[in-house]
Parts: C-alpha cells; sequence; structure tokens
C-alpha cells in the first residue's frame, strides 16, 4: 500500500467508525429514553413516538448521504483515477 | 438491446412507465364510476400489471453472464436504489409492519427502525467492498477474501448454505403472499394464484435475470409506492385535512389516545373485559379438572344433539350442535392443548386496551424492562441481518462503481424511507377510523367489508366480531382482527372507492414479486454459480452455465411454490428467525474480511459456524414454531432475537480461531489492500 492509500484508507476508517457511533447512540437513545420521552408531547407528536418511526430512520438516511458525499470528495481530493472501475 | 437502455432512455422510459400506469388508474377509476363490474376491474388491474412484469422479461431477454448475474454492471445509482428498494419492500413490509403497528403500536416500531438502520451498516462497512472486489454472489466475494492455499471450498460451501436456507424461507413467505393477494382479490383458488404470480416471475427472471429483474423491479417500485401513498393520503385527507400522512399523523396520534382514553374507561368497554376473564377462569377449571372434564364435556354435547333431535328442533340448530360435537377434542390431550390455546386468547382479550403510542407496556418496572431489553435487541438483530441479506448486498454489484454503490445506497434508504415513514401513519388513521365508526356501530348494520373479510377463510377469519356483552352494540373489545388484512382493507375501512382496493393489491403483489425475483436469482446464482462452475464443473462454458442457473431457478421456484402450498402460518415467524440467521452467520466473516487484515479462513469457518449453531439452537429451544419453549431463554430474550447472541458467538469465534492459525498469505493481505483501495 502505497503512503497515499494508507492515508486515505486510515481517514476512511475514521469517518466510518464516528459515523457507526452516530448510527449507535442514535439507537439506542432513542430506546432507552423512549419512556421518558412520552411524556413529552410537540405539535401533537409524543417525541418518543417521533423519534422511533421518523426522527431516528432521518438520522440514518443522512449518515449514508455524509459518508457517500465525503468519501467521494475524499477520492477525488488524491487525484488517482480509480482503476478496479469496470 | 445496446449498452444505452441503462443510462439517458431509462430514464425516459421510466416516466413513460409511469405516466402509462397513471392513465391505467385514471381509467379504471372512471370505469368504476360508469359502474364498471368490480370484480373484473380487480382482474384487469391485477393482470394488467403481471403482464407488464412479464413484458418486461421477454424485452430484456439475455444470456451473457455479466448481463445475467449482475445486470452488466451498469445500473445508474437512483435507478439501482429504487430497484433495491423493491427488493427490500416485501410483503412483511408492505402488509405485515403496518398490520405490526396496529396491533402493538410503538412496540412494531422496532421493525421500522431495524430495517433502516441496516442500510447504515450495508453502506459504510459492506457495500462498496463488496463492489470493489466485483464477484457476482456474497459466497464468492467471501471465497475470494478467505481463499487458502488449496482454494476455498469450506467457506463457500458454508456460505452457500446459509445463503440457501435465509433466502428459501424468505422466497417462500413471498410466495405465500402472492397466493393470499390474488385469491383475495380475484376469487380464484390459492395454489391457482401461486402459480399465476410465479409465471410472471419466472417470465422475467428465467429470460433475463438481474437485467430485466432490475427493470421490472424498478417498475415494481412505482406500483408499490403510487398503491400505498394515494389511499393513505386520502385517508389522511379525510380525517385531518392534510393530504401527506407523514405530517398529518402527528395530530391523528394525539385524538387517537383521546380517544382510546375513552374507550379504556367506558362501562361497556370493562364489562367485555372481565366476561372474557371468566371466560378464562373458567376454561382453567376445566383444563385442572382434565380428563373428567374431557369426558362430561362430551356427554353435555352429546346430550344436547339428542335433545334437540327428539324434540324436532330445527334443522340448523341440530347441524350446528352435530358440528359441535364432530369439532370436540378427540382426546384429553388435544383438549388441554385447545382449551390452553383458548384460555390464553381469552386472558389476552381480557387485558385493558393498550394506548397505541405507549412504549414497551408492561405491569411493573421488570416486564417493561424486559420489553425493552426485547426491543433493543430485535432492532439490532434486525439491523445486522439486514446488512448480511445476500439478496440485498448483491444488488450493490450492479453498480458502475464504488461511488455509485455508495450512492445507490442512500437513494436506496430514500425509497424505502418514502414508504416507511407512511405505515406508521396508517395504522394510526386506521386505528383511529375503527375506533370512532366500528366501534358503537349496531350489530344489525355491520359495514360490507367486515363480513366480506370474515368470510375469505371460515376456518382462520381475518377478523371476528363477536357480541359477548349481547347489548347489540360493537365494543373494541370483541373486534379481533389479524394485522395481515390491515392495509389490504384499508380503502374499504375508509369508504374509498372499489379502484382503490385493487390498486392495493396490485401493489403489495408488486411488492412481494420483486423480493421473490431477487430472492430467486440469489438462490440460483449460489446454486449455479458457486456450486455448479466453482465447485463441481469449473471448466463449464458461460452458456452453460447460464443455462443451468435457469433451469435451477425453475426447479427453485416450484419448490417454493410447493411449500408455500402447505399454508403454514409460521411462515412470519421463520422470516424473522432468517434475519438472526443472517447475522449470525455472514455478518462477522463479511465485516472482519474488510477491517481486519489478519482475519484468516480458518477464523471465518470457525466463526460463521459457530455463529450459524448459536442462533440455530437458540432458536430451536425458545421457538414454539420449532418445538421449544420460552422457558428456555435467557435473559428473557424471544427466539426472533436470536441473533443477539449468535452475532458476538460468531465474532468471538472468528477471532479466537484466527489468532490461533497462520496468518494469511502474503496474496490474501494484497487482496485486502485492493479492497481498501479506492
Amino acid at each position: 500500500m502505497s503512503a497515499g492509500h494508507e492515508r486515505r484508507w486510515r481517514r476512511a476508517q475514521a469517518l466510518t467508525l464516528g459515523l457507526l457511533v452516530v448510527w449507535l447512540l442514535t439507537t439506542i437513545v432513542v430506546v432507552v429514553f423512549a419512556r421518558p420521552l412520552s411524556t413529552v408531547s410537540v405539535w401533537g407528536w409524543p417525541l418518543h413516538y417521533y423519534f422511533a418511526s421518523q426522527g431516528a430512520t432521518l438520522v440514518y438516511l443522512a449518515i449514508v448521504g455524509i459518508y457517500a458525499w465525503v468519501m467521494q470528495r475524499l477520492e477525488a481530493s488524491d487525484h488517482q483515477p480509480s482503476e478496479h472501475e469496470r | 438491446m445496446s449498452a444505452d437502455l441503462l443510462s439517458r432512455p431509462l430514464r425516459r422510459y421510466f416516466w413513460l412507465y409511469t405516466a402509462g400506469f397513471c392513465a391505467l388508474l385514471a381509467s379504471l377509476a372512471i370505469l368504476e364510476h360508469e359502474g364498471f363490474p368490480r370484480f373484473w376491474l380487480g382482474y384487469l388491474f391485477l393482470f394488467s400489471t403481471i403482464v407488464v412484469y412479464a413484458a418486461i422479461g421477454v424485452f430484456s431477454r439475455t444470456s451473457d453472464v455479466d448481463e445475467y448475474y449482475v445486470a452488466g454492471r451498469r445500473i445508474p445509482p437512483v435507478f439501482n436504489g429504487m430497484a433495491t428498494a423493491a427488493d427490500w419492500i416485501s410483503t412483511a413490509s408492505f402488509i405485515g409492519l403496518a398490520g405490526g403497528l396496529y396491533l402493538h403500536g410503538f412496540d412494531g416500531l422496532a421493525y421500522i427502525l431495524g430495517w433502516t438502520g441496516g442500510f447504515c451498516l450495508i453502506a459504510l462497512l459492506i457495500a462498496p467492498y463488496v463492489r470493489r472486489l466485483g464477484q457476482y454472489t456474497v459466497p464468492d466475494y467471501l471465497a475470494a477474501r478467505y481463499a487458502g492455499t488449496e482454494g476455498a471450498g469450506a467457506v463457500r460451501a458454508i456460505a452457500v448454505i446459509a445463503t440457501l436456507i435465509i433466502s428459501f424461507t424468505y422466497v417462500v413467505a413471498q410466495i405465500y403472499g402472492v397466493g393470499l393477494i390474488t385469491s383475495r382479490f380475484t376469487g380464484i383458488d390459492f395454489s391457482v394464484g401461486i402459480f399465476l404470480g410465479l409465471a410472471s416471475m419466472l417470465v422475467c427472471s428465467f429470460l433475463g435475470g438481474m437485467r430485466a429483474i432490475t427493470l421490472t423491479q424498478i417498475a415494481q417500485y412505482v406500483i408499490i409506492v403510487i398503491a400505498f401513498m394515494i389511499p393513505v393520503s386520502w385517508l389522511a385527507l379525510k380525517q385531518t385535512g392534510i393530504p401527506l400522512p407523514q405530517i398529518a399523523y402527528g395530530t391523528a396520534l394525539e385524538r387517537l389516545a383521546k380517544q382510546e382514553q375513552a374507550l379504556t374507561e367506558k362501562d361497556s368497554e370493562q364489562q367485555v373485559r372481565k366476561m372474557y376473564l371468566k371466560r378464562a377462569q373458567l376454561l382453567e377449571a376445566r383444563i385442572a379438572d382434565l380428563p373428567r372434564s374431557w369426558d362430561a364435556g362430551r356427554a353435555e354435547a352429546r346430550k344436547r344433539l339428542q335433545d334437540l333431535q327428539t324434540s324436532n328442533a330445527s334443522l340448523i340448530n341440530i347441524k350446528a350442535a352435530n358440528r359441535a360435537l364432530a369439532d370436540y377434542p378427540k382426546s384429553p390431550d388435544a383438549a388441554r392443548r385447545l382449551w390452553e390455546r383458548q384460555r390464553e386468547e381469552a386472558l389476552a382479550r381480557a387485558q385493558p386496551l393498550q394506548p397505541h403510542a405507549q412504549a414497551f407496556a408492561g405491569s411493573a418496572q421488570v416486564s417493561s424492562d424486559i420489553q425493552r431489553n426485547n426491543f433493543l435487541a430485535l432492532v439490532f438483530c434486525l439491523m445486522l441481518g439486514t446488512a448480511a441479506l445476500p439478496h440485498v448486498l448483491v444488488r450493490s454489484s450492479t453498480t458502475r462503481s464504488v461511488p455509485a454503490a455508495r450512492s445507490s445506497v442512500f437513494w436506496a434508504l430514500v425509497f424505502i424511507l418514502l414508504l416507511y415513514t407512511a405505515l406508521p401513519a396508517l395504522a394510526v388513521l386506521v386505528r383511529y377510523e375503527i375506533i370512532t365508526t366500528l366501534v358503537g356501530s349496531d350489530y344489525a348494520n355491520l359495514p360490507s367489508w367486515v363480513s366480506y373479510w370474515a368470510g375469505i377463510d371460515r376456518d382462520k377469519p381475518m377478523i371476528s366480531i363477536t357480541d359477548i356483552n349481547a347489548d347489540g352494540l360493537v365494543q373494541f373489545g370483541e373486534i379481533l382482527i389479524d394485522g395481515d388484512m390491515i392495509v389490504l382493507a384499508t380503502p374499504e375501512i375508509a369508504g374509498l372507492p372499489y379502484v382503490m382496493s385493487a390498486l392495493i393489491a396490485a401493489g403489495a403483489l408488486a411488492a412481494a414479486l420483486s423480493t421473490a425475483d431477487g430472492l430467486l436469482l440469489t438462490i440460483a446464482s449460489a446454486l449455479s454459480h458457486d456450486t455448479y462452475f466453482k465447485m463441481i464443473n469449473p471448466r463449464a462454458s458461460a452458456q452453460r452455465r447460464v443455462t443451468a442457473s435457469k433451469l435451477l431457478l425453475l426447479v427453485v421456484a416450484l419448490l417454493a411454490a410447493y411449500v408455500a402450498s402447505f399454508r403454514s402460518g409460521d411462515i412470519l415467524s421463520m422470516v424473522s428467525a432468517a434475519f438472526s440467521l443472517a447475522a449470525s452467520t455472514l455478518f462477522p466473516a463479511l465485516v472482519l474480511g474488510i477491517f481486519w487484515k489478519r482475519a484468516n479462513q480458518q477464523g471465518a469457518i470457525a466463526g460463521m459456524l459457530v455463529g450459524f449453531l448459536v442462533c440455530a439452537i437458540y432458536l430451536v429451544q425458545t421457538s414454539p414454531a420449532f418445538g421449544g419453549s420460552a422457558a428456555h431463554q435467557w435473559f428473557h430474550i424471544a427466539s426472533v432475537s436470536a441473533g443477539i447472541f449468535g452475532v458476538p458467538a460468531g465474532f468471538t469465534a472468528m477471532v479466537v480461531v484466527t489468532l490461533l492459525t497462520p496468518a494469511p498469505s502474503e496474496r490474501q493481505l494484497a487482496l485486502v489492500d485492493q479492497l481498501r483501495a479506492p
């Protein structure tokens, strides 16, 4: 592995790890705090129900979107045309 | 067909097709308005969609290996995402999920979280790497990563077996759904329905492989979304005045909570619950008194029949008594089983109404905590399982490049969320509709959909309403509804035109067919590419491999249809189990193969075997469907979430065995570097 590859892989790993932490925390917080949050309601929504039915899934979507976007920029910034694309 | 088919013109075809479908919908709506018979409307709708799927198969037929297995690797990300979404949205999502949410409220949201969160893992940990290596199947990918000095026969074989078990249970459930939908909406026989659906599926995947399947799935996604969103938006508009269900159901939820509160306090509802409790106690006494109570019950049934016959009672009464005697349990053991089931049903119905939005209902803190832990365990099992399902992973191989694979997952999640955010809305709106219109209505004028859905299967009615307290009015506690009918019956419950019912049926059919298509091809590829070509006859020509795959597809489809025709009720629990099995067997090997260079073949074999075994043993021990009992549970975790033990076991076994055995060869290390390179 060249130095450039090594550096990029480390960045990719850091990004992956960071996003995985967000993913894990989102899931756990939504479930563990469901009972305390159920007394709070915003515009008719019981907050725990909103987070579990829409909020968390939107966070997941953001995670996937950020990953695709940042990785693309990471790869583009290195100016190395990919050889493995078919 | 030229290479251009899948780029620019695809967009044009897509919009033409969508417009065409809307035109069909509009013309059928006009036909209904003009008094066209409903029966024919249903036929016309379902069969025109099936013909479209088959036609796509005929027009995109191919026998090229790359085209057949991975659609030539040139599907644009947005369309690949759409196809993945259709692949993903199965009968369980379309029909089962909203039904589960209707019945269990908040606790059903575990499926929404699990089935969307899993895509994070696919995007971050698996899809780009599977695409980079450029294999045809998941076993192929694992075999390439874990090749030893003598090849990777064992890794491949285990992965093939896991793929077959997971995909086959899944495909049986889809075909079962196909039979259910076609028989319900056209009146044809269940097994005929299965084969009709199968025929269109086979024409498509048989002729065109992955290329035809991808195009069909795009077409099916359009139908799925239109079929779901129009009735739900209509319902949302009717109830809240806002046609966007995702936003509208916040207010509906608030009103639902008020209605539920009122129902809990209502005298007649409490009376109904008390009567069910009494019935449960009565059954309890009969069970405790067993062989004697069985004799007494039989004698009583006989005497009743005799009395009726001697007193010249009406034929209907005599018939009913005769039937009661014929249905009477044949032995004390059978009586125990029947009465225990009835007692449990009665006890469940004696429970006070659980508010829809309540999280982890439980009488005490402890039982509520158990509910919460099970919820969390299920969410993680579904997530890890999603990330290890072979038929979803193979979809990342159909994209043009690694960045395209990444953005394809993003689009897939966008398209899935479009439906998934509307599912809880449907559950809330339908529940509100039932509480406000059906509850409290007169038994003499029940809406016609009740008798229709009750009459479809007399032995196991989808809905039953019994006036247990004999006051002539429907109480909420008197309604017993099968979750599977909720989505299909939504248009009728909400009083929408019949064309909406046909539309939603076509959507459900599209959901089942699109998933079944992808699964069948996954199974056929695992058998033809991984088993036949890589393990049995490595010199087989490309032509021969594709032909073998087509034949196997046919055999697997017929086998699945045969199994589905048994109509075993445990199919849904088996599908949930498939997620745990996929997670425990494949997830550790897939992930460690990329992020841990040291991972070697022996470790992978051990990890897959141990993960599979731990998960399977826990399932067999704890799931009633496999003859186990809940008494054997660890930490009160339900059998559905067996993966919560299988996955750590698989990871541990893989790490330990890897460290005890030699490091992978230079060639393997180079391959991992290649995986990690851009």
